[in-house]
């Protein structure tokens, strides 16, 4: 066990961190012209990382925050009808392209942060929201019924039985929308919310491919990163249960 | 085992308040750039420029060098949001194309261009020699609209359109009826004419503005107006699928005749590329308007005047000082 979580926990993120600094370290040495050279600073590599962690972070969260209670809810009987509206608006909202949630709410909610919080939350619902739910439906019958039978109150049942037997499906849906949400995120900087997505749309707009690739390489080890720590908080947490 | 369960719930909150701060951040940045403008003392001057001018040679590092000075910031966003951008205060000097209509609708001014920095686009109609060596009186009817086209009544037109939602074709026919251009319409048919144009609102405007001078003066016109892009609408000029279309003077320098260097003067870039086209694709160029459809510098109309900025130069003092 403890060779094992000190790789998972220290190693592993160590090394991809490292190959983050690397990447940073030789595209600011190799910017490829002065034009690039003028977005791959270490300032600005920086600036543009930060933004965009937090934006997968803040978006994320509030996601998490959002979607695993209600997804919990509609899996109640009682709540079967509104949960079967609900999951089809979010359905719904999911087939929107994620840059035109950005143009409408754009005029709503201005430009910048906000916006982007935004339309990055309304693209991590879905998966959580599903996975909480189709977690929660598949725990086996008999389970419940054991439950019931020793006089458990359905909150016990939710607390002990429901959640820890739902729990991994519950995090592949996290760990899915939070994927999603960093690749989602480099479409921010359209509306002048930064992130790494201002290195890869100047390099396309102005013909640059190592801003491209520097943005890309860096938004991809960013969510190899998050997938592989949310998989180690998932280990942890099972293996406590 | 419980130890395991409170590091989780510590890095839920660890990352929870670091959202919180982060939103903290976000927010407050812009409140800031609200709040100084409101009461037109500029104290951030933050640019809005899009991803291509803000890294560019001849983009905004040379605008800043030739006028001499320099933002406090720049925020990168796409080049349709800069209007938005600068209307809602959240920066104070914003990029964007000199006759779109929403410079007008937002009440934003363009600031003169003083030491001619950006390249001139101004445009003429081109038209085959062919067609004006059999119809010459094609000149006559187009230099009078031509002239009235300044880059305001653009912007308005524009703006009937993008804004307003009018179709193209209403706008030019508002714009020919005010200002007294169709005169008596003729009814006998002087023969067929083509009209092209590119596929965005400005091009549309302008053709149909001219089909609709032609039509008047007694030509059958075939309008074809939409044509995609420039290279769409050059090619079929210079294939005789059409007869005329309103070209820019920088594009046809550019695109068309295929030079690298811009030319920022409006009658140096006219007179070179009409005597070139002439020479080599048997195109005439009719005398341009003196609307220019280039990069241009905004700023709030109300800023502008409380400041006293008419042009880069004014802005550069207020800047620097």
């Amino acid at each position: 066990m403890r060779p094992n979580r000190l790789i998972g926990w220290y190693v592993f993120p160590a090394l991809l961190i490292g190959c983050a600094v690397m990447v940073t370290v030789y595209f600011v040495q190799n910017p490829g012209g002065p034009m690039a050279a003028r977005l791959l600073s270490y300032a600005q590599v920086l600036t543009s990382t930060r933004q965009h962690l937090i934006l997968v972070l803040v978006s994320s969260l509030l996601a998490i925050m959002a979607a695993v209670p209600l997804g919990i809810m509609i899996s109640r009987p009682q709540f079967r009808k509104i949960g079967i509206v609900i999951e089809n608006v979010i359905n719904i909202a999911q087939t929107i392209p994620s840059l035109a949630i950005l143009a409408l709410f754009m005029t709503i909610l201005g430009l910048g942060f906000n916006t982007a919080i935004f339309a990055l939350w309304c693209y991590s619902l879905l998966p959580i929201l599903r996975n909480t739910f189709a977690g929660i439906k598949n725990v086996p019958e008999g389970a419940i019924q054991a439950a019931k039978g020793m006089g458990m109150t359905p909150w016990h049942i939710l607390r002990r039985i429901e959640l820890p037997l739902a729990y991994p499906i519950v995090m592949a849906g996290i760990r899915t929308a939070v994927v999603i949400n960093v690749g989602t995120a480099t479409l921010a900087t359209f509306i002048s919310a930064g992130g790494l997505g201002e290195l890869i749309v100047t390099g396309i707009s102005v013909g640059r491919d190592s801003l491209i690739i520097a943005g890309a390489l860096l938004s991809a080890i960013m969510a190899i990163l998050f997938d592989h720590i949310l998989g180690q908080v998932e280990a942890a947490l099972t293996g406590n249960n | 085992m419980i130890k395991l369960r409170w590091l989780a719930v510590a890095v839920c909150l660890g990352l929870l308040i670091f959202g919180v701060v982060g939103c903290g951040g976000g927010g407050s940045s812009q409140n800031d750039a609200g709040e100084s403008e409101s009461e037109t003392v500029i104290e951030n001057w933050v640019f809005a420029a899009d991803h291509e001018f803000a890294v560019r040679p001849d983009g905004l590092p040379k605008l800043e060098e030739e006028y001499g000075f320099k933002f406090d910031d720049v925020k990168v966003m796409d080049l349709g949001v800069t209007y938005g951008a600068l209307k809602e205060e959240q920066v104070a000097v914003a990029m964007g194309f000199a006759t779109d209509g929403r410079i007008g609708a937002f009440n934003l001014v363009n600031l003169e261009d003083d030491k001619k920095f950006f390249p001139v686009y101004n445009p003429a109609p081109v038209v085959r020699k062919e067609i004006m060596d059999k119809y010459p009186e094609i000149k006559d009817i187009l230099d009078p609209i031509a002239e009235k086209l300044d880059t305001d009544t653009m912007i308005a037109l524009n703006g009937k359109v993008d804004v307003d939602g009018m179709q193209p074709k209403e706008a030019a026919e508002e714009f020919l009826n005010d200002n007294g251009l169709l005169g008596e319409a003729v009814e006998a048919s002087k023969g067929k004419v083509v009209v092209g144009s590119k596929e965005f609102t400005e091009q549309l405007i302008l053709g149909q503005i001219t089909i609709l001078a032609l039509q008047n003066a007694g030509f059958e016109v075939e309008d074809n107006t939409g044509l995609g892009g420039t290279e769409v609408a050059r090619s079929a000029l210079e294939n005789g699928e059409i007869d005329m279309y309103w070209e820019y003077t920088g594009t046809g320098w550019l695109v068309a005749l295929e030079h690298e260097e811009a030319i920022t003067d409006s009658d140096e870039a006219y007179q070179k590329v009409k005597e070139e086209d002439l020479e080599k694709n048997n195109l005439v160029w009719l005398p341009y308007a003196p609307f220019n459809n280039t990069y241009t510098i905004m700023m709030r109309g109300v800023d502008a005047e409380a400041l006293g900025i008419k042009s880069i130069s004014d802005l550069a003092d207020q800047i620097n000082s």
